[in-house]
């Protein structure tokens, strides 16, 4: 549960709840070099997903968890990056 | 920098507008009817107006009609409307409107026309 | 709020007010006509300013009311008092609006069924009033307005796009998938596997409905592919609606038909699932080739295959890849060409569409919006980038053209001359932006001085529209299709991009009661939005008060209590220390005092802080209505007490548990109408949802009277899953196995197939209640139904605590925990197994050591009667005793919850300031554990 914050790190712990969207886009919106720790991250309510899809922040731990690793960087990938 | 008279008795639509053209780097004066515009061009020389058509005390058209007899170096002027009939663009256009626009307008359509008719548009 | 939508609101306020009192002035002088004039005006500014923003019900209703304003005014209708009152009416709808904004903050409201309805119904009962000949086209140009600013993305647009768009659609989609992707699934078709490509759009306010897609979309299988986007350009971050949900999430599954929909059933019409073709498949896609002889090679393929001569072709298809870089679209087209023929050597029809794609040279990721001639004047009124960039030459052409149209006009008005030095003006203007391409402004511009110069003196337009036509020919010619002016592009353009709303229109209408008699039935039965002026009015008394400022006033009267509370301690002090007994009585006294007014203190802002529960029912009706609909199931919904009230904190959490347990009894307990005949029931089930206060507790009840939960079903579920062993099985009571419901574990498992892989049980429900102190209890009968009671407190702000001390250090423990403490003596205590245990009033009951708990490396100590102090709390309905060093005081405190790193020990409920200055850690009993 809940945002860890170092310096301009946030660390994301477990699940990221609906109600926490609005305080990590304030957050962002603050710290507009802030990165994200996603590794213990479990899961994040699709309301953080849209506000993280916006901002594009810099992720510097993708989550453990695979499958939620894989759609978020899904959403991180340049459109551009798929031509082989 | 390019000085244009806002002329539009709603607060909401002037502050709209300003917000737009000093966005763009445009010098802003507004006036709440056609005779407050009138009174304007006594004091100042614009490059460009905006000019609403319902207006108390002197309408848009009334404020065109007066202007384009003043003995002032004439600039264009943008006459912005929520009709859409073929009557309401040709009245506007006798009266001395050089555009029509329909409101509500975006910046991003109203921006080119004004850079147009002040020789300031560039090809993107 | 930003100053623009402030400065809209307090003028449309002002606007309300004075087309009232307009309004009351024209009923002693219905002939005045500059009051009318007036009137028409100021519903005009107010239409004009609302299409500044995105409010598409506030426009429909204006645009209605200023059509009827212009009709009366212009004489073809009468003034009248019913007439009025719908103006007012009308007027009301839109305060009610502006107050929504005010609110929210945004002038993107969330999509409102009843606020739209509302504004159908207001802009046909405005229109009754009109001549009935003018009926029919008022009602077409307020649809034609109305939606201008209607969201593009609108449900219902999509089944009235053209199938072949949907195609293209999903071409688009498909080129953004690698091509090793793609040439894998191919593979693996002709193998004969199945892959669905599925296309989630949640609706915008689907989080306002506990909703989360995107655990929804990571429940499927990992997919062959997927893809995150945004239906619409991302906003400037600082104007993110977080809430609004404009995501678009895409995949590629091998997941089969039946369980996808299945997946999706609560949302069937935010899901797109199509079965995979072979032929959407072989899309080239790369950067634009450049000087590789394609044209050489497209007319020997054709050829090729038409003779069927495959292996020229197969031979000439390895030669132009190896003369092109790999990267590029020719190469990829060529790889799949050799794949085809390789796999389909006789599938002509394929390689056929392959050479069709490389002889269109068409990327579709590079055109997915491709231009027609129809939608370009469209697009250069549009506000996306793309359509900006579409737009190149457009205003330049609209102002020649417009200069043209003045300047062909044939009336001699005492203004001619301005007028034509205006056009001059705006002509060198528009060929100084000309001016750096080909037809320079130099040669122009002295013409144009001349042409003005002929002009004033002929006191005639023809020398400038002379000039005009030679100067402006090319640009002119550009722009010569009659309505191709910018300004008149953008009118035109209007009720084309919203084709979609005028059906929603009369739809509405078919099903509201009796839209005929609206004018008359509308103000009989005033409908919520139709919250009447005089309403307002009359309760000046409530202000609007920023959430921070009451949350401060909290704090410092918390502070009142805790300095409050340091008075006894110096009533003490005087008394022991400095043996002053009468100046302590005297603190007594005064104390007495402070503490009743610190107590009404409290209560008075506790009242302040009260929100009705209504504020979370309120959307119950629709989720109800919305989720009943969606599984086919026809359900009755009863709420009582909704003015019941309790602390805002206590309010927002509720939220989320009900609608899972709504969802929950809509999904579970509620039977379908079949099913319910069947039974013997009536085929509407019910649903019924009360609230009410109880002394300090509010209590919430939720019952169906469906099939109830079977505990011979849950013993044996529970069982399965190893939740509990055989001992308990035999063991569990009927109720004890019905509560298995709310154990960890039981209903993650069941619940993530069962609840469409929302995956909240009602372990999670009963943990959200239990933070904010609450309980939840569950009674159910089989095929009788199932009744679920919450019970709050009514605020959560002061708490009552138990001070005890352990190990040299004092710690708080909410008294709502503590059912009891008493003094064991050690000789009590027995050990079974590793577990200390003591008899309390004929009942085993588990003991544990604070220190144990907490981690503190000390044993507990006994009294010097060896008595050990056993604080006996209740979890759940299990009774466990702590054993602490000993029991002190309880005290009233203002709980802080531990805030930053500390916030995660569950240990801890929070901590507290004491009278005396220290800082009390107040313990979590249910986290100790």
């Amino acid at each position: 549960m809940g945002i860890e914050i170092h310096e301009n790190t946030a660390v994301i712990r477990d699940i990221l709840s609906v109600e926490e969207a609005e305080p990590l886009l304030e957050w962002l919106l603050e710290h507009r070099d802030g990165q994200l720790d996603l590794a213990q991250c479990a899961h994040l309510h699709a309301a953080n997903l849209q506000v993280l899809m916006a901002l594009r922040p810099r992720i510097i731990t993708w989550p453990d968890d695979p499958a939620l690793a894989d759609w978020l960087k899904s959403a991180f990938e340049e459109p551009e990056s798929n031509h082989v | 920098m390019k000085r244009i008279l806002v002329i539009d008795d709603a607060a909401t639509v002037r502050l709209y507008h300003r917000e737009i053209l000093e966005n763009a780097g445009f010098d802003v004066s507004e006036a709440i009817n056609g005779l407050e515009a009138l009174e304007k061009i006594e004091e100042a020389t614009f490059d460009l107006y905006l000019v609403d058509i319902n207006m108390p005390k002197l309408d848009g058209y009334g404020f065109l009609r007066a202007l384009r007899q003043r003995p002032i170096p004439q600039a264009p002027a943008i006459m912005i409307s929520t009709e859409s009939s073929a009557n309401d663009r040709q009245a506007a256009l006798v009266a001395g409107a050089n555009l029509y626009i329909l409101k509500p307008i975006k910046p991003e359509q109203l921006l080119p026309h004004v850079r147009g008719l002040l020789g300031e548009w560039q090809q993107p | 709020m930003n100053p623009l939508l402030d400065q809209f609101l307090s003028e449309s306020r002002d606007a309300i007010q004075a087309i009232g009192e307009k309004l009351l002035q024209l009923e002693t002088a219905p002939d005045d006509q500059a009051l009318m004039g007036e009137l028409f005006r100021l519903v005009h500014t107010l239409k004009g300013n609302s299409g500044l923003f995105d409010l598409p019900e506030m426009i429909r209703v204006l645009h209605a009311a200023e059509d009827l304003m212009d009709t009366v005014r212009a004489g073809r209708a009468t003034y009248s008092q019913a007439l009025a009152d719908q103006l007012l009416e009308a007027m009301d709808f839109v305060s009610a609006v502006l107050d929504e904004i005010q609110q929210a903050e945004t002038d993107s409201l969330p999509a409102n069924a009843e606020r739209s309805a509302a504004a159908v119904d207001l802009a046909q009962a405005l229109r009754q009033f009109k001549p009935e000949t003018e009926r029919s086209e008022a009602a077409g140009a307020a649809a034609a307005s109305a939606p201008t600013t209607e969201p593009a993305t609108e449900p219902s647009a999509e089944s009235a796009a053209p199938r072949a768009a949907a195609d293209a659609e999903r071409m688009t989609a498909l080129a953004r998938v690698p091509e090793a992707v793609r040439m894998d699934l191919y593979q693996r078709i002709i193998a004969g596997e199945q892959f669905f490509w599925v296309c989630y759009e949640p609706e915008e306010e689907c989080f306002y409905k506990g909703e989360d897609p995107f655990f929804q979309m990571i429940q499927l299988a990992p997919p062959c592919w997927r893809a995150l986007s945004a239906r619409e350009p991302w906003p400037e971050p600082e104007s993110l609606d977080a809430y609004r949900c404009i995501l678009r999430f895409e995949c590629i599954t091998a997941m089969d038909e039946a369980g996808l929909s299945e997946h999706f059933r609560y949302v069937p019409d935010q899901v797109e699932i199509r079965l995979l073709a072979l032929d959407d498949l072989p899309i080239p896609t790369g950067a634009e080739h450049d000087g590789v002889p394609v044209a050489d090679y497209l007319h020997s393929a054709t050829e090729q295959l038409q003779q069927g001569d495959l292996p020229s072709l197969i031979q000439s298809s390895h030669l132009l890849q190896e003369l092109a870089a790999p990267e590029l679209r020719i190469a990829s087209a060529m790889r799949w060409m050799l794949l085809l023929l390789e796999t389909r050597p006789d599938d002509r029809a394929l390689q056929q569409a392959l050479l069709e794609h490389i002889r269109q040279q068409d990327d579709p990721t590079a055109a997915s919006a491709p231009p027609t001639p129809n939608s370009r004047a469209a697009a250069a009124t549009q506000a996306t980038p793309q359509a900006t960039s579409a737009a190149i030459g457009e205003p330049l052409a609209g102002i020649l053209q417009t200069q043209a149209e003045i300047l062909a006009l044939e009336d001699q008005p005492d203004w001619l001359q301005g007028r034509l030095r205006a056009v001059a003006a705006s002509l060198q203007a528009a060929f100084a932006c000309l001016g750096e391409d080909g037809r320079g402004e130099d040669a122009a511009r002295p013409a144009l001085e001349t042409a003005l110069q002929q002009s004033l003196e002929q006191d005639s337009p023809h020398p400038l529209s002379d000039w005009l036509e030679v100067w402006g020919a090319p640009y002119l010619a550009a722009a010569s299709e009659p309505t191709a002016s910018a300004p008149d592009a953008a009118s035109a353009a209007a009720p084309a991009t919203s084709a979609a709303a005028p059906e929603t229109a009369p739809e509405r209408t078919a099903s509201s009661e009796a839209p005929a008699e609206a004018p008359a039935n509308a103000q009989a039965a005033p409908r919520k939005f139709g919250r009447r002026l005089e309403d307002s009015y009359a309760a000046p008394s409530a202000i609007k008060v920023d959430q921070a400022k009451i949350d401060r006033m909290m704090n410092l009267i918390g502070e009142m209590i805790v300095a409050k509370n340091a008075l006894p301690y110096l009533a003490a002090r005087a008394e022991k220390v400095f043996g002053v007994r009468d100046l302590a009585r005297e603190i007594k006294g005064q104390y007495g005092t402070i503490h009743r007014i610190a107590d009404e203190m409290q209560d008075a802002i506790m009242q302040i802080r009260l929100l009705p529960v209504s504020f979370v029912f309120q959307r119950f009706p629709r989720l109800v209505r919305d989720t009943a609909h969606k599984l086919g199931k026809e359900v009755h919904l009863v709420m009582e007490g909704e003015s019941t009230e309790a602390d805002k904190n206590v309010i927002e959490s509720l939220a989320d548990p009900l609608v899972h347990i709504i969802r929950n009894s809509l999904d579970h307990g509620l039977e379908t109408a079949e099913e319910r005949r069947a039974a013997g029931k009536p085929a509407t089930g019910q649903l019924s949802i009360r609230a009410r206060s109880e002394s300090d507790r509010v209590v919430i009840e939720i019952a169906d009277d469906g099939r109830g939960i079977d505990p011979e079903t849950m013993r044996r579920k529970a069982y399965e899953k190893g939740i509990i062993d055989e001992q308990t099985l035999e063991r569990l009571s009927d109720q004890e196995a019905v509560n298995l419901v709310f154990a960890a574990g039981f209903s993650t498992a069941a619940a993530v197939s069962d609840l469409s892989g929302r995956g909240v049980g009602m372990d999670v429900v009963r943990n959200a209640v239990a933070q904010v102190n609450g309980s939840i209890d569950l009674k159910s009968e089989p095929s009788k139904g199932t009744r679920l009671r919450l019970s709050l407190p009514l605020s959560m702000a002061v708490s009552n605590v138990m001070i005890i001390q352990s190990a040299g250090q004092r710690f708080g423990v909410s008294m709502d925990a503590v059912a009891e403490t008493v003094r064991v003596p050690g000789s009590s205590i027995q050990q079974i197994k590793q577990q200390k245990t003591t008899v309390l009033r004929g009942r085993v009951m588990p003991l544990m050591d604070l220190n144990d708990l907490l981690g503190l490396d000390q044993p507990q100590v006994a009294n010097d009667d060896q008595e050990f102090a056993v604080l006996v709390v209740r979890i759940d309905n299990d009774y466990l005793g702590i054993i602490v060093d000993d029991c002190l005081e309880t005290v009233d405190i203002i709980l802080k919850p531990l805030a930053g790193f500390l916030g995660n020990l569950k240990s801890y409920a929070g901590s507290a300031l004491l009278g005396d200055g220290s800082v009390l850690l107040v313990i979590n009993p249910r986290g100790l554990l």
